[in-house]
């Protein structure tokens, strides 16, 4: 202290404050960061809970009426006012199953294809393949399906099917080439990307070690992914079919448009039928009374289902990330059938605490040499085959958009000018227009829904990954991760109701349709944040925090500045699924023909644009601007795509530093 | 106590961490934001039609939106009356036409300014629109002829047919499967030697054209009066054909692709997608195709008939039909569509006086200048002049928060 005397020396208190006045700042801004992420995750959390209870609010004039009948009624009567979800619930489930009975092989091989058997440098085009795959729109698939699938079904495929002798009741009735089928197929070519993806990630994270030790043994290929890979992939592998699965549940808009919109259970495969959410797009926006609390019960149907995929999903996926730890171990336990051979028993026996699959191993290679290499050739030519079956129809998607949409797509006009007027009947010059409104309204709303998503998602996922580990951290978890699969036309009615319940003039606007887009993107963002937070390395936060930097600063600048570029690209890949989304924009948004004047009216976006060229817009100068429109749409998918998949090669944290 | 100054406790420093990149994230987050805001900004400002903002400034109000939503059925008409209307006044109309159930909800959900429509709302439908937005006006403004299109390989035309056939093609009775069977060569020889079996496309979705195509079968068919009735989404028979279609162009898309088919849909959309149309029997047993001629007499003798039986302009229309006219040679098939709006538009969705102006000067437009727009390019016809004359005066009945709306030419 100061001399005797003397008061305290003011700068020697000044100088002690100083640091104590700095530690209480950041106190308050770490306080206020975490209660910014806090308050984030804890609304996503309210917002699922406000989902669920709107819905089943707005269901309960139906469930009061029909009861647990409404289950397996199969009317849909607006003039007796009777309804009934047999038919969808069938239909949907129907539908599903058919998606995966194509996909699970396809899917499987092509992860396969490109984990195990492709050359190298085969493997990142094909993964950009598989993700440009998952990111089409379904509104674009549905117009493929419409214009080459459906006409392909209706004379090639259906009849073929209808003369297998001794399938009379799966194959019967008219080959209309709409209906249950031509809806399964389409299903099941959008979700095998999903599969392939989710399956080669499972299939990769297998320690090499087996692999090359089963190889080293001199295993072909094949015998080694079998033995030593896919035991501990599979809980990997069943969690994404039934990832895939929950995609074929939700989808909407490819459905929709193939499936015939008939309200009847199916009664072969190729009978039109309806799915839940075609029901819902197809009737929410015109039903009021007790048919639009008929829906909302179609709706609470189908999240139970939804949920309890993703779920059972989750949980599989769980189990993988456990077994895949446990690998050595469950290949070791897992029986052979054929005993060991006795001619390698004795040197390599298990006595040395060597793997039983090793020794089978030895004895086989000696006893059926040419076996194995028919096997594996049989394989491999399946697995190709499995490439070729996933990789056609995306040529055939974008060669039809190009085909179609490509000379509308050079006129500079095609991008400035509105949506064309109707043509006279025997005008033969029909004005084309453009979709300059479309394409202004998709930024609109993709501006807003940014607004709302990003934020929100980037706050939820550093909640997650800082401050979540406790209960209420892993209960965000599980409802961020649910929220994902929720089908995006349940968030559309979701976000109408509310805004219809305190806001209702601008129920219909592009504040409501950016809404339902924020709210896609708040999953798809906060799962992304908090994988990217969780891969930086400890020792980089605990660097950081041993230098002295504040718990808030450690996590704004250090770790989110160490996985920047996985950000960007799960912003982008949220922004991609946003701008393709269709069927939540349908019930919000609405259409317009007009550029956006604001937040508060309806909106065209390009999605929708192309929707109600296929299904009320009967001009045919509008399909081939819906061509252009679906074109444009897909080079917007393929260069964000590029971008997020390049973005992520500059990471500048790797997991080695 | 140490008689040296006392030590200076040194300054705390905060460690620099410094990475080559180290303010990249403040300046992609800016960078973020920067272009968020021009997305938003992009949308809320840009208009490049040329209209900034809605004024009043002396004469009539310019550059105000309309939303309407209803029948597909005038479709292509109110695309040319928008267009037109537009030029004269630099209002814009954005009319959805995604169905006339569609617009009834919207108009009860208070989404639009007006609603067309062909079908009668039924007692539920005007209930809950009365409650929502109070009395309701209804203004025929146009109307046309629902004309069944089919596409049967090889055969030229025209296709004859009687309700009772109409009736068994939409229940798909037997008999009425393949259009080569006996119920149809009897009155089209020239169907013998067709291959098709018969597609019953219909709408899947509300629909007013729904509404009088089984006004008609009702009717004229007693079995389909008590089974399925008359609505805008009946509960079609069961049956393996005939897809219900979303939308009129998936319908027409469906009929058109699909050899055999057959379906509804308006004059307009026929005629400029090349589908042949059926001539449909009439309650003179005479087979009548659907053109405006056939169907502009048709309309206008249902109201010669009996004009007393016309309701009020804020009346209630659900039994009001122009289906079945009395004529010889009326097209039974025929309809007038009408707008929907408020008598006091302040109750609905119309937001502000100038919305209500401009909603009656473009509905007074409709009924003006809007009736010369029919023409062979566009078939449709006029309501009857005395309705026309009617609705006009209904006009200057409207309201906006119980003050008189001036009216704007």
């Amino acid at each position: 202290m100061g001399e005797v005397g003397a008061g305290p020396d003011p700068r020697a208190a000044e100088e002690v404050s100083r640091p104590r006045q700095r530690a209480h700042l950041f106190r308050l801004l770490g306080g206020v960061f975490r209660g910014g992420a806090t308050t984030a995750a804890v609304g996503v959390l309210l917002l699922a809970a406000a989902l669920v209870v709107l819905l089943a609010t707005n269901a309960f004039a139906s469930i009061e009426r029909f009861g647990l009948g409404f289950l397996t009624s199969d009317q849909w009567d607006l003039g007796r006012n009777q309804f009934g979800a047999g038919p969808a619930i069938a239909g949907t489930l129907l539908t599903s199953a058919l998606a995966l009975v194509f996909a699970i092989p396809v899917g499987l091989g092509v992860a396969l294809f490109s984990s195990e058997i492709a050359p190298p440098r085969l493997r990142t085009p094909l993964a950009y393949f598989v993700d440009l795959g998952t990111a089409i729109p379904s509104i674009v698939y549905g117009f493929w399906a419409l214009q080459v699938l459906k006409p392909i079904m209706e004379t090639s495929v259906q009849p073929a099917l209808a003369h297998i002798p001794g399938t009379g009741f799966l194959f019967s009735g008219p080959p209309l080439g709409l209906g249950v089928l031509t809806a399964g197929t389409i299903l099941g070519i959008m979700i095998v990307p999903t599969i392939a993806a989710f399956s080669r990630e499972a299939l990769r994270s297998v320690s090499r070690q087996q692999r090359e030790a089963a190889l080293s043994l001199g295993a072909t290929r094949w015998e080694a992914t079998r033995m030593a890979v896919l035991g501990p992939a599979a809980p990997g592998i069943g969690g994404a079919i039934v990832l895939g699965l929950g995609r074929a549940i939700g989808e909407t808009i490819a459905v929709a448009l193939v499936i015939g919109g008939g309200y009847l259970v199916p009664t072969s495969l190729f009978s039109q039928g309806s799915t839940i959410p075609s029901t819902l797009v197809n009737g929410f926006t015109d039903s009021f009374g007790l048919e639009r609390s008929a829906l909302y019960e179609l709706c609470i149907i189908l999240l139970a289902i939804s949920l309890a995929i993703n779920l059972g999903a989750r949980l599989m996926l769980r189990e993988a990330g456990s077994s895949v730890r446990r690998g050595t171990e469950s290949t070791q336990r897992r029986r052979r059938a054929r005993p060991a051979g006795r001619i390698a028993a004795t040197s390599t026996g298990s006595g040395l605490g060597v793997p039983r699959w090793w020794s089978v191993l030895v004895a086989q290679q000696r006893a059926r040499r040419l076996r194995r290499k028919i096997v594996y050739g049989f394989v491999l030519v399946l697995v190709v085959g499995a490439v070729i079956v996933a990789a056609y129809p995306l040529a055939s998607l974008v060669r039809t958009a190009v085909e179609n949409g490509g000379t509308a797509v050079v006129h500079p006009s095609f991008y400035t000018s509105e949506p064309p007027t109707s043509c006279g009947v025997n005008q033969t010059v029909c004005p084309l227009g453009g979709i300059g409104p479309a394409i202004e309204g998709t930024f609109v709303l993709l501006g807003a829904a940014s607004l709302i998503g990003l934020p929100v998602g980037l706050l939820t996922g550093i909640f997650l990954s800082e401050y979540g580990r406790n209960r209420l951290g892993r209960t965000i978890e599980l409802t961020v991760d649910v929220l994902v699969g929720v089908p995006s036309i349940l968030l559309g009615v979701f976000v109408f109701a509310v805004f219809l319940q305190f806001d209702p003039l601008d129920a219909r606007t592009a504040l409501s349709g950016g809404a339902a887009l924020g709210m896609l993107m708040i999953p798809i963002v906060a799962k992304a944040t908090t994988t990217s937070l969780r891969t930086v390395p400890a020792a980089v936060r605990d660097s950081a925090l041993a230098l002295g930097f504040p718990r808030h600063r450690v996590t704004a600048r250090v770790v989110l500045g160490s996985c920047r570029s996985a950000l960007v690209t799960a912003n982008l890949v949220a922004l991609m699924r946003a701008g393709g989304e269709a069927a939540a924009v349908i019930v919000t948004a609405g259409t317009s023909q007009y550029w956006a004047e604001g937040l508060r009216t309806p909106t065209a976006a390009l999605a929708t644009f192309i929707y109600y060229a296929l299904t009320t817009n009967a001009s045919p100068n509008y399909t081939s601007d819906a061509w252009g429109a679906a074109l444009v749409l897909l080079l917007i998918m393929a260069v964000i795509s590029l971008l997020a998949r390049l973005a992520l090669r500059t990471d500048s944290v790797s997991a080695s530093e | 106590m140490s008689s040296a100054p006392p030590a200076t406790t040194p300054e705390p420093v905060t460690p620099k961490v410094r990475r080559r990149s180290d303010r990249s994230g403040l300046y992609a987050t800016v960078g973020a934001v920067v272009i968020v805001a021009i997305l938003v900004g992009v949308g809320y400002g840009t208009h490049w039609y040329g209209l900034t903002s809605s004024s009043s400034s002396g004469g009539c109000p310019t550059g105000t939106t309309l939303q309407g939503a209803g029948a597909a059925f005038p479709a292509a008409l109110v695309s040319q009356w928008v267009s037109g209307y537009t030029g004269d006044t630099g209002n814009l109309v954005n009319y959805a036409a995604s169905g006339a159930g569609e617009g009834i909800t919207d108009l009860t959900t208070k989404q639009v300014d007006f609603a067309l429509t062909d079908e009668g709302l039924n007692g539920t439908e005007s209930s809950a629109l009365a409650t929502a937005v109070g009395t309701v006006l209804t203004l025929p403004v146009t109307g046309g002829a629902v004309t069944l299109i089919y596409n049967i390989p090889g055969y030229p035309g025209p296709l004859n047919l009687t309700a009772a056939q109409i009736v068994g093609i939409y229940s798909g009775s037997t008999g009425y499967t393949a259009w080569d069977s006996t119920e149809f060569t009897v009155n089209n020889p020239g169907l013998v030697s067709s291959t098709a079996l018969v597609y019953a496309v219909h709408r899947g979705d509300q629909a007013g054209m729904s509404y009088v195509f089984t006004n008609y079968l009702s009717l004229d068919n007693t079995t389909w009066a008590t089974n399925i009735g008359t609505s805008i989404l009946p509960a079609w028979p069961i049956f393996a054909t005939g897809p219900g279609e979303s939308g009129n162009s998936a319908l027409i898309r469906e009929v058109a692709g699909q050899a055999g088919a057959i379906g509804y849909t308006d004059l307009y959309d026929a005629q400029s997608h090349k589908l042949p149309t059926a001539h449909v029997e009439n309650p003179h047993d005479q087979f009548i195709a659907p053109a405006v001629s056939s169907t502009t007499s048709a309309v206008n003798d249902i109201y010669a008939a009996d004009p007393s039986s016309f309701p009020a302009s804020d009346g209630n229309w659900a039994s009001v039909t122009f289906v079945n006219a009395p004529g010889t040679t009326d097209y039974p098939l025929a309809t007038i569509v009408y707008a929907m709006v408020p008598e006091n538009p302040g109750a609905g969705h119309t937001a502000s006086a100038i919305d209500a102006e401009v909603l009656v000067q473009w509905l007074h437009w409709t009924l003006t200048t809007g009736e010369s727009f029919n023409s062979t390019a566009f078939p449709y016809v006029n309501p009857p002049a005395a309705l026309v004359t009617e609705a006009l005066a209904a006009l200057s009945n409207m309201t906006y928060n119980k003050g008189t709306i001036p009216t704007c030419s």
